[in-house]
């Protein structure tokens, strides 16, 4: 233990670095204390902070008046979020800890010392570990202790976890390759530069690579699943302000594990790269010649590959020789930052070609890659099954088009159709058709999985849709849902005692449509499908919205949402029903009387329309009630303003300047356009500026 | 003993020892003299264990010194450019080594920051040079090493203070029997210091003996004779040196004093004067015998 540990030294390194460890702990602590203590003297700044206390299952996920108090539950960024700064201060610290190998003198000092060097520099890195993770840990239990005072604040043990796991990974992670970058140069400057190298490099690579690979390749799917551990989208560092953390530092824990082990490896990596270094490479830019070469030649690399990156995505452009000079420009800058002499960068010129090498490697790599994506070419008798990719979330489409996305097919009319469409594609049959794109992943019999973006004829997902394999599949209805919407009777968010009426007559609506549409012929189905799909564009009808939660041979459990419009040729009954359902005026001003006494803390949306389209406001209740006397102006007139109240959506008729009293002084209103969704049954003529809007 | 065998150090190109060989025996001050760039700092360094040698092997009571921290504990390596943590003072300083050498002696620091008249409370970085090479020797005697090593150490010292850390260093070495070597490019700064004196010319060790010997062996002979005579009438005596001016010839002689004074006393001179050599003449006559030119090596 003692060859590898001193606990001696280990101190001494601690107090070595201990200024600025000092500095760091209180500049991270303080900054994040701000925000709980001022957290805590904004609840004795509010009023009716206990009623939001007592109330808070009701309140906590409901809309809530901007001018109230809430809870709010902070978020794991949230939490603390001041310790992203150990991005700076733990190469910092690393880099003040090794100083003493970029100094002659100091290494001098440090390597005469009797203890083996990885004794040393495993005592040194413990001590940079126990700074960081001292900071991440004392920093996140203030902050714990002073959230858990600020009343109207939760959390969770996880967000704790959470600070305390990503922040520790986070800044070993980039901790790790300024060790490296200590330990394989001799100069500061050297060692700066190498460290925004390794930091950065191999994801700005990877970045070119694949983008110029997805431009070039046109059958490749474009996906963020190759080699997306080293994209920037799951890097650690920008993960904070541009990642997975956003959703929680858990979100992602491929990362974290990914950037742990990364890190573990590249200390590794350091400590063997301090192990044989030589001692007197302290003060020069690369332990020797041939590495200056290397190291040079690297860095050139990263302006290098742009080159040819640039023309694969845009063909030969003004702004190619000015890559060409940049790559010399960084070569020669290189070579004068690091090692400080005219003679020596002349000399350093004799390789000015390799990096251009580089280029021809880089871009002769993508060619090669794209070769061997065509080059794959599988027959229907090697093809185990197909499944067709949904990778953009597509929430469109009929409940029996999404089975088909979820679940793999491996009907040997459908592989032939599929493996065929591939073919053609490769073999650019289909150039002068009209054509579809279609993302198609090919399970083959030896196991391997290749997954391709091809732009087949237009008719063939019809050809798919109607194989007697998946016929009975997309024309099916779910037998249950997770949650039902029918527009204009939408479930409301509280839990008022309507509710349980609106599902009961939901389900009523819905068990008729079911028997309706049971009996279409398929190409009526098919048409009801085609009008639900292209939804989005037009409406005359009512809408069913289902959420529904289905096993998938290829997700496990998924859910999705979709949704059927009825119209009265296909679905009369169901039409009739809902028209019966809806009741009458003085209804829904009784309803709207009740909704008064319970709008307390909520937001009322408005789209009021104007010359140029609608402009939408976000305002309060109370100030809607008290402004506008809605039994006076529903049904009158021609409507001009949509009015959501608790997810019953109005139409009323506004003056201008009953319109102007729901802004909020600070308001500018912005114009919209009303999305056609929302509307629900109103006057004739309201429907005819719906529609005609 | 520390035993450099074939020891060869590159850096890039450039060659500072090349297939080096010497002994160095236990309990003996050893000055290892050589013009800038002759490869003294390098041969400190690489029986310090700070460098790994090319070629060759480097070992301190037969075990190597390289990555052995055993053998490095016993040696203390004071180079020419000192190095002290930032802002420390000689407290902090002497924690270091105490946390890093087991042998070190707080009760010898204090002694010899007293007698040094070292505040060991007060910022290094306040200290003037000479100070600060104090406050280096200091430690380093302090960790009580069987191996002390000075690279270029009296250079900033005033001649008080030089001599203060002269006697120091005797004292360790008769009272420890503490292994010391003293790297200079001044003769004279080792002559009154060193047991053993080795000169250091490209790398390469190309003289080495024992000071006394040195000092002994070699002497200046004036004699004057009534008859006209020649380098011949000196056969038999070693004569490094001859030069005659008129009647008077000057000889620098190898040998024993007593015997040769005798043998030219039988050819009865007019005149005859035996005169010592200073450590830097006797250098200038062995180097000329060995076919050096010194005033190229020094």
């Amino acid at each position: 233990m003692k060859q590898f540990f001193s606990g001696k030294l280990y101190l001494q390194a601690l107090r070595k670095v201990r200024t600025l460890g000092i500095a760091m702990l209180i500049c991270i602590t303080a900054l994040n204390l701000f925000l709980p203590i001022m957290g805590i003297s904004r609840n004795y700044a509010l009023q009716d902070v206990e009623y939001v206390i007592k109330n808070e299952e009701d309140i906590v996920y409901s809309y809530t008046d901007m001018y109230r108090p809430r809870i709010t539950e902070i978020e794991d960024i949230g939490f603390a979020p001041f310790l992203w700064a150990l991005v700076f201060f733990a190469p910092l610290l690393v880099y003040v800890m090794f100083s003493f190998l970029q100094e002659r003198r100091q290494s001098d000092f440090y390597h005469a010392l009797p203890q083996k060097r990885v004794c040393v520099y495993l005592s040194m890195i413990a001590a940079v570990m126990t700074w960081l993770a001292g900071t991440v840990v004392i920093s996140t239990l203030l902050n714990t202790l002073l959230w858990s005072f600020a009343k109207l604040y939760t959390f969770t043990v996880w967000t704790v976890l959470g600070n305390l796991v990503f922040y520790t990974v986070l800044s070993f992670f980039v901790a790790s390759f300024m060790a490296l970058a200590s330990t394989v140069t001799g100069t500061p400057t050297s060692a700066v530069l190498a460290f925004g190298f390794l930091t950065l490099f191999p994801r700005y690579a990877i970045l070119l690579f694949k983008s110029a690979l997805e431009d070039m390749c046109s059958i490749l799917v474009h996906t963020r699943d190759m080699l997306s551990l080293w994209s920037f989208d799951r890097w650690i560092v920008t993960a904070w302000w541009d990642g997975f953390a956003q959703d929680g530092f858990f979100s992602d824990p491929a990362v974290l594990v990914y950037s742990l082990i990364a890190s573990l490896v590249v200390f590794a990596a350091a400590g063997f790269c301090y192990h044989i270094r030589r001692s007197e490479s302290a003060g020069r830019s690369a332990p020797n010649a041939v590495l200056q070469h290397v190291y040079r030649i690297l860095f050139t690399s990263a302006a290098a590959i742009a080159l040819p990156f640039a023309i694969i995505m845009d063909g030969i452009d003004d702004y190619v020789f000015l890559l060409l000079l940049l790559v010399f420009v960084v070569y020669v800058l290189y070579e004068l930052m690091t090692v400080k002499k005219i003679r020596s960068m002349l000399r350093s010129l004799k390789l000015i070609w390799v990096p251009f090498v580089v280029c021809f490697a880089f871009a002769g790599s993508v060619f090669v890659a794209n070769a061997l994506v065509y080059s794959i070419r599988p027959e229907a008798d090697e093809v185990e099954s197909v499944a067709f990719l949904d990778l953009y979330g597509n929430t469109t489409g009929c409940y029996g088009e999404r089975l088909i996305y979820l679940n793999s097919c491996q009907d040997p009319e459908v592989i032939a159709l599929c493996v065929d469409a591939l073919h053609g594609v490769l073999d650019d049959e289909y150039r002068h058709m009209d054509r579809n794109a279609i993302d198609i992943s090919y399970r083959l019999k030896n196991g391997r999985t290749i997954d391709r973006h091809l732009s087949v004829p237009v008719d063939f997902w019809e050809k798919v849709i109607t194989s007697d394999a998946l016929r009975d599949t997309y024309f099916a209805l779910p037998e249950s849902y997770r949650k039902i919407d029918i527009t204009p009777f939408p479930i409301p968010n509280d839990t008022g005692s309507i509710k349980g009426q609106y599902e009961m007559m939901q389900e009523t609506v819905w068990n008729t449509f079911v028997s309706e549409y049971e009996s279409l012929t398929d190409a009526e189905k098919l048409r009801m499908i085609r009008y639900s799909d292209n939804y989005g564009y037009r409406w005359d009808g009512f809408v069913i919205r289902l959420t529904v939660e289905e096993p998938s041979d290829r997700y496990g459990t998924w859910e999705m949402d979709f949704r059927y419009v009825l119209t009265p040729d296909l679905v009369p009954r169901t039409v009739e029903m809902l028209l019966s359902l809806y009741g009458t005026d003085e209804e829904i001003l009784s309803y709207l009387e009740g909704l008064k006494a319970e709008t307390y803390g909520n937001t009322i949306y408005v789209w009021s329309k104007s010359q140029t389209g609608y402009r939408y406001i976000s305002t309060t209740a109370d100030r809607l009630f008290r402004n506008v006397s809605l039994d006076s102006h529903l049904f009158v007139g021609t409507p001009n303003t949509l009015i959501e109240i608790k997810g019953i959506y109005v139409w009323v008729n506004l003056t201008e300047s009953e319109v102007y009293a729901l802004y909020d002084s600070w308001e500018t209103p912005i114009d919209v356009k009303v999305d056609k969704e929302i509307a629900y049954k109103c006057p004739p003529e309201a429907t005819l500026v719906v529609n005609g809007g | 003993m520390i035993s450099a065998k074939n020891v060869t150090m590159k850096f890039d190109d450039f060659v500072a020892l090349n297939q080096l060989n010497c002994d160095i025996p236990d309990s003996c001050i050893y000055g290892l003299v050589g013009s800038n760039g002759a490869g003294k700092s390098t041969f400190l360094r690489l029986i310090s264990g700070v460098y790994r040698p090319y070629e060759g092997t480097i070992t301190a009571d037969g075990e190597p010194v390289w990555e052995n921290p055993k053998v490095k504990s016993r040696i203390m390596y004071v180079p020419d450019e000192l190095y002290f943590l930032p802002q420390s003072d000689m407290n902090t300083m002497a924690r270091l080594y105490a946390a890093v050498y087991d042998s070190f002696s707080t009760e010898r620091f204090r002694e010899l920051t007293a007698t040094f008249g070292l505040k060991p409370d007060a910022n290094i970085g306040t200290f003037s040079k000479g100070m600060k090479r104090q406050a280096a020797t200091i430690l380093a005697l302090s960790v009580m090493p069987k191996y002390l090593f000075f690279d270029e150490t009296f250079d900033g010292l005033d001649p008080v203070m030089r001599n203060l850390v002269k006697q120091v260093i005797y004292s360790d070495v008769c009272e420890r029997g503490t292994t010391t070597i003293i790297t200079s490019h001044s003769l004279r700064e080792l002559e009154d210091t060193c047991d053993q004196l080795a000169l250091l010319h490209k790398g390469g060790i190309v003289f080495e003996s024992d000071i006394q010997n040195l000092k002994t062996a070699l002497f200046k002979v004036q004699v004057a004779f009534a008859d006209t005579f020649g380098k011949e009438r000196f056969e038999g005596i070693e004569t490094l040196s001859y030069a005659q001016t008129g009647s008077v010839a000057t000889l620098i002689v190898r040998g024993d004093r007593d015997t040769v004074t005798g043998q030219i006393r039988a050819m009865q001179p007019l005149l005859l004067d035996v005169l010592p050599l200073n450590l830097e003449e006797v250098f200038i006559y062995e180097m000329e015998a060995l076919g050096y030119a010194f005033k190229d090596i020094m």
